[in-house]
C-alpha cells in the first residue's frame, strides 16, 4: 500500500475496485490518520467510526467511489445518525438526523463512506474555523494558522490526508478560500447545480467540496451534478469545455484593497503556465466584479440567509435561540437591528441581478476564463483572527475582505475553482482562481487538469513534522 | 402585403371592434403607422402586435398597469425590457397596450380605467385575464398575436376561454426584465395557432447571463409515445361537466394518437398546505409593487390611488413577512415542488382542465356587483389549476379543445418538465391537426371580415 496521503479519491476507489485494498482498510487507514493528528488539527465537530466501519461492509462495490471516506461539513448536509450543529454551540447536542438529505443520499450512492462532520465558524459565518462548540481548528501546513472558513475543517482534513475528499459549501468563498490557503482544489459550481436541502432557500450558497487533485473534482463533480427539477434556482444547461485555445483574463490587483505579494506572484505563475499551455493571456481590471455599489442589497441578502439559517436552528431546539446557545458576533448579527422585511430581500435579489447582467455583459467578448488571486493574503494566524471584544465586528470585516475576489462570483452565480500554486515566501499554500461563465464548470475542470497534467498545480504534503505522522 | 397595409388593416380592425369587445385600452396608433413607414427587419417584420398593460416596456410607450394614479401622471416606458427589445428585433409593430385587470390580479378584465372588455364569442362573457385584453384583440382578430404574461394563470386562463393557444414557458426560460426578479410570473405570447407559439418560443426563449433564475436544459425525450396522466378536477376546486369532459375527449384523441394515458397525477397537484408557503411570496410580492407606486408617485399611497379589489390587497400586504419567513417559505415551496416533479420521471405530460369552469358572465365578475371578498374567493378557484405551476416553474400550455353547449371554448392545461416546453408544443400541434380550431372564428369577428 502506497502511503495514505498519496492516494486521491480516485486512486483509492481505483485501488479499492481492483482488490488491493478493502473497504475496511480504507476507512481504517483514514481512521488511524484521524488518531494520530486530531489533536493538533480539531477539524472534527462528530465522528462515528462503529458506522463508517459498518457501512464498510455494506457498501455497493459498483458505485464509483465505493469504500472511499469522507467528511460531510457540519452544515447544509444530512445523513442519518450524524447531527447538523451549524458549528453551533446550542445545537451541539440536539438529536441526530433521521434521514439522509439528497446530497446525503447522493453521497452514499455514490460509495462513499462518511467518518463524521468537520468544522465550521458558527453558521458558517467567517474566514477562521474556530468556533466555540468545537474549538479552533489549525491549518497542517502552520499549526499556528487558520486553514480558512467556513469550510475550514474540511479543508485542513484533506490536507491533513484524513480523506481524499470533504464535502464543502460555499456561498461568498467558503470552498475555495480554505482550498487556497490549504494547497487544494476546491470547486464553487454555478448556483442551482448542487443545491443545498435543508429548507432554506439561499441565493448565493453552492454545495461541493474540497480535493486533492482536479481529476478527482472533475469526476466526483460528474456524480454529483444534477439540480433537482423543481428547485427554485435551476441551473444553467452544462456547457461542454472546449480544447481550444483560451482567451484568459488575469487580474492581479484589486480596486478596493491591496494585494500581498505572494498572492500576485501566484497568478503571475500560474499565468505563464497558462500561456504555455497556448492560451491567451489578457491583464484585466476587477471593477466590474466590485461589490461596492451593490453592497446594501448584498448586506440584506446576506443578513436574511442568516436570520433564516438561525430560524432552522430554533426550529431544532424548539425554542428561541438564547445568548449563551451563540457566540457574541452571532448574537450581535441577529440583535443589533432587525432584519430586512421579504419585500427588501427580493428589492435586493433584484438589484443584485442587475448587477451581474451589467459585470456579465462583455464577458463573452473579452475572454472564456478569469484568473484572479483567491485571497489578498496568505493564510493569517488563527490568533489574528480570534474574536476581539474591543472590536466585535472585526471578524466579519476581515471574512469581507478574504472574500473580495470570490463573493462576486456567488452573486453572479458562476462557477469558479480554486488551484493551489506556486507560493514562494510564505508559510502556507496560495492558491489561485478561474472564473467561468454560468455552466462553464467543465471548461474550468478541463482548464484545471491540463494544468495539472503539465505539472503546474502545487499540491504538495505538508511535512507535518512532530505530528503524529 | 406591406407593413403599412398589415398596420392600417389592423388598426381598422380594432377601431372597429372597440365598442363591443374593448380590448385594447392605450392605442398608440400614430407611433404603429410611423413604425410600419420604418426599414423593419427580422423574421415578422411588419406584423401587428399588442402588449399587456403589464411587465414588458418598450421606450415611448405607456405603462399604466390599468391603474389610476399610473393613468393620471401619464406613465410612459423610458427603455425597453429585454422582451420588449426581442419583440421589435423580431419585427412586430405595436399598436399599443391591451387591457388588463389593475395590477394584473384578477381573473377578469375589467378595470375601472378602462371598462370591460368582452368576450369575442359571448359579449356578455369575461375574457377572463389578466392577460384579457390581449386573448380578445387575438380572439376577435385584430392582430395574430398579443403579448401576455401569467403568474397565477394569466396565459393559460384568458386563452381557455377565449379558444386560443396559450403556453405559460418554464421560470427563467426567457428573462423577464433587467432587473425584476419573480419566482411566479413569466411573459409570452397568445396565439391562434401551435405554429406561432412555436415559432415565438424558438424566437425569444433565452436567458441573459447574470439572471438569477434560469431554466434547465431541455429534457432529452426519448418516445414518440408519450406517458399522459389526467386529472379531470381537483377536490377543491371541483370542475364542471363541460370541463371535465373537455379533459376526457382530449385524453381519448391523445389515446388513438398511440400516447398512453392513464387516470392519474401527482399527489402533490392535489394538496392545499403549500398555499400558506405561497401566500407569503404573493404578499412579498405585492407589496414590492404597492412600494415600486408609491416611489413612482412620489408620496404614499392612498385609496383613491386604485381600486377597492386591490386596495383589500393593499391593506393585507401592510403585514410584511420577514426576509427570514421568505426564504423558509421558498424552502417549502421548494421541497413541495420537488415532490411534484418526482411524478413526472414515470410520465411526460399531465393533462387537466385550465380551470374550474367555461367562461363567468362579466357581471358575476364585477367586484361592485359581487362584491370584493366574493371575487376573491371566484378569483382563487379559478387559479386552482394553473398556479401551482407558477410556483414549481413548470411550462404548461392551454390549449381550446372543447366547447359548451353554448359554443363558448373551453380548454385544456398540458403540463411539461422545466425546459419542456417544445415536447408540449408538438402534442398541442397533433390535437390542432385533428381540431382544426384556427379556422373556428366568433361570430364578432366575422361580422367585420
Amino acid at each position: 500500500m502506497r502511503d495514505w496521503i498519496e492516494y486521491d479519491a480516485t486512486a483509492l476507489a481505483e485501488a479499492i475496485r481492483t482488490g488491493r485494498m478493502s473497504p475496511r482498510e480504507a476507512v481504517v487507514a483514514a481512521i488511524a490518520r484521524v488518531e494520530a493528528l486530531e489533536p493538533d488539527l480539531r477539524c472534527l465537530a462528530q465522528a462515528d467510526f462503529e458506522a463508517a466501519l459498518a457501512s464498510a461492509e455494506t457498501v455497493d462495490p459498483s458505485a464509483p467511489f465505493a469504500g472511499v471516506p469522507i467528511l460531510l461539513k457540519d452544515y447544509g448536509v444530512v445523513q442519518i445518525g450524524l447531527r447538523q450543529t451549524l458549528g453551533m454551540r446550542g445545537l451541539a447536542h440536539t438529536r441526530a438526523a433521521t434521514g439522509d438529505s439528497r446530497l446525503g443520499a447522493k453521497l452514499k450512492q455514490a460509495g462513499f463512506i462518511t467518518l463524521g462532520t468537520a468544522t465550521c465558524p458558527e453558521l458558517s459565518l467567517l474566514s477562521s474555523t474556530q468556533p466555540a462548540a468545537y474549538g479552533i481548528t489549525a491549518n497542517p501546513w502552520a499549526l499556528s494558522h487558520t486553514p480558512g472558513g467556513s469550510s475550514g475543517g474540511s479543508a485542513a482534513a484533506v490536507a491533513g490526508g484524513y480523506v481524499p475528499f470533504a464535502h464543502g459549501n460555499d456561498g461568498g468563498g467558503s470552498i475555495r478560500l480554505p482550498a487556497g490557503w490549504t494547497g487544494l482544489v476546491g470547486l464553487k459550481p454555478s448556483r442551482g447545480r448542487i443545491g443545498s436541502d435543508d429548507g432554506v432557500v439561499d441565493l448565493t450558497l453552492t454545495d461541493f467540496g474540497l480535493c486533492r487533485s482536479v481529476r478527482d473534482a472533475a469526476a466526483i463533480f460528474n456524480t454529483l451534478a444534477d439540480a433537482p427539477a423543481g428547485a427554485v434556482f435551476g441551473a444553467p444547461a452544462r456547457t461542454p469545455a472546449t480544447s481550444d485555445r483560451l482567451r484568459i483574463g488575469v487580474v492581479t490587483s484589486h480596486p478596493d484593497h491591496e494585494v500581498a505579494a505572494p498572492c500576485r506572484a501566484a497568478v503571475e505563475e500560474m499565468a505563464g503556465a497558462l500561456r504555455t499551455l497556448g492560451h491567451t493571456l489578457v491583464e484585466t481590471g476587477f471593477e466590474p466584479f466590485a461589490l461596492n455599489p451593490i453592497a446594501d442589497a448584498v448586506s440584506a441578502v446576506v443578513i436574511a440567509q442568516i436570520r433564516a439559517k438561525a430560524s432552522w436552528a430554533e426550529g431544532q431546539l424548539g425554542r428561541r435561540l438564547a445568548e449563551d446557545d451563540v457566540e457574541p458576533l452571532t448574537w450581535l448579527l441577529l440583535n443589533a437591528a432587525p432584519g430586512p422585511d421579504a419585500p427588501a430581500v427580493m428589492a435586493a435579489w433584484s438589484k443584485i441581478q442587475a448587477w451581474a447582467r451589467s459585470a456579465l455583459a462583455n464577458w463573452s467578448k473579452s475572454f472564456d476564463l478569469l484568473l484572479t488571486p483567491v485571497t489578498l493574503e496568505p493564510a493569517p494566524s488563527n490568533e489574528a483572527l480570534a474574536f476581539n471584544p474591543a472590536e466585535p465586528v472585526g471578524q466579519a470585516l476581515r471574512t469581507a475582505a478574504h472574500c473580495a475576489f470570490l463573493q462576486p462570483f456567488n452573486l453572479t452565480g458562476q462557477p469558479a475553482l480554486a488551484l493551489p500554486a506556486r507560493a514562494d515566501g510564505a508559510i502556507t499554500p496560495v492558491g489561485v482562481q478561474l472564473v467561468a461563465l454560468p455552466g462553464c464548470e467543465d471548461q474550468l475542470l478541463a482548464t484545471g487538469l491540463q494544468l495539472e497534467v503539465a505539472g503546474a498545480l502545487e499540491i504538495g504534503r505538508p511535512s507535518l513534522v512532530g505530528l503524529g505522522a | 402585403m406591406s407593413a403599412r397595409e398589415a398596420v392600417t388593416a389592423a388598426i381598422a380592425r380594432a377601431e372597429a371592434l372597440q365598442d363591443s369587445v374593448n380590448a385594447i385600452s392605450i392605442p398608440t396608433y400614430d407611433l404603429a403607422r410611423t413604425i410600419a413607414e420604418t426599414n423593419l427587419s427580422g423574421p415578422f417584420a411588419g406584423v401587428p402586435i399588442v402588449l399587456k398593460d403589464q411587465l414588458v416596456e418598450q421606450q415611448g410607450l405607456p405603462l399604466h398597469q390599468s391603474n389610476v394614479a399610473l393613468k393620471r401622471i401619464g406613465a410612459v416606458s423610458q427603455r425597453d425590457t429585454d422582451f420588449g427589445r426581442r419583440l421589435r428585433e423580431l419585427g412586430f409593430v405595436t399598436l399599443g397596450r391591451s387591457s388588463a385587470p389593475e395590477f394584473g390580479i384578477q381573473t377578469t378584465t375589467q378595470p375601472k380605467v378602462n371598462g370591460r372588455t368582452a368576450n369575442p364569442w359571448d359579449l356578455t362573457r369575461s375574457v377572463s385575464g389578466s392577460s384579457g385584453g390581449s386573448a380578445a384583440a387575438v380572439a376577435a382578430g385584430i392582430v395574430p398575436i398579443a403579448h401576455a404574461a401569467d403568474g397565477g394563470g394569466s396565459i393559460r386562463l384568458p386563452a381557455a376561454w377565449t379558444g386560443l393557444v396559450g403556453l405559460k414557458p418554464s421560470r427563467g426560460a426567457i428573462s423577464i426584465a433587467p432587473e425584476v426578479v419573480s419566482l411566479t410570473a413569466v411573459e409570452f405570447v397568445l396565439t391562434r395557432t401551435v405554429r406561432d407559439s412555436r415559432a415565438l418560443w424558438l424566437a425569444l426563449r433565452g436567458d441573459t447571463e447574470g439572471d438569477i433564475l434560469r431554466a434547465p436544459a431541455p429534457p432529452s425525450r426519448t418516445a414518440e409515445r408519450l406517458r399522459i396522466g389526467i386529472v379531470d378536477s381537483l377536490t377543491h376546486a371541483p370542475a364542471t361537466a363541460d370541463c371535465r369532459d373537455a379533459v376526457t375527449s382530449a385524453a381519448h384523441l391523445l389515446e388513438a394518437m398511440g400516447h398512453h394515458i392513464e387516470v392519474t397525477g401527482p399527489q402533490a397537484y392535489g394538496e392545499t398546505d403549500w398555499l400558506r408557503a405561497a401566500g407569503i411570496v404573493a404578499v412579498t410580492d405585492f407589496a414590492g409593487r404597492f412600494d415600486s407606486l408609491a416611489a413612482r408617485l412620489g408620496r404614499a399611497l392612498t385609496s383613491e390611488d386604485m381600486e377597492p379589489y386591490a386596495w383589500s390587497i393593499f391593506e393585507a400586504a401592510h403585514h410584511r413577512p420577514t426576509g427570514e419567513a421568505l426564504l423558509a417559505a421558498l424552502g417549502e415551496i421548494q421541497a413541495w415542488s420537488i415532490r411534484m416533479l418526482t411524478w413526472w420521471t414515470d410520465f411526460d405530460v399531465l393533462l387537466t382542465p385550465v380551470c374550474f369552469e367555461p367562461p363567468a358572465s362579466l357581471d358575476e365578475m364585477d367586484a361592485e356587483l359581487v362584491g370584493v371578498e366574493a371575487l376573491r374567493t371566484r378569483v382563487g378557484l379559478h387559479c386552482r389549476y394553473t398556479q401551482p405551476f407558477n410556483f414549481t416553474g413548470q411550462p404548461a400550455i392551454s390549449v381550446p379543445v372543447g366547447v359548451t353547449s353554448d359554443g363558448l371554448p373551453i380548454g385544456v392545461q398540458m403540463v411539461g418538465t422545466p425546459g419542456g416546453e417544445l415536447v408540449l408544443l408538438e402534442l398541442a400541434a397533433e390535437l390542432e391537426a385533428v381540431l382544426a380550431w384556427p379556422e373556428r372564428w366568433p361570430a364578432v369577428a366575422e361580422q367585420h371580415q
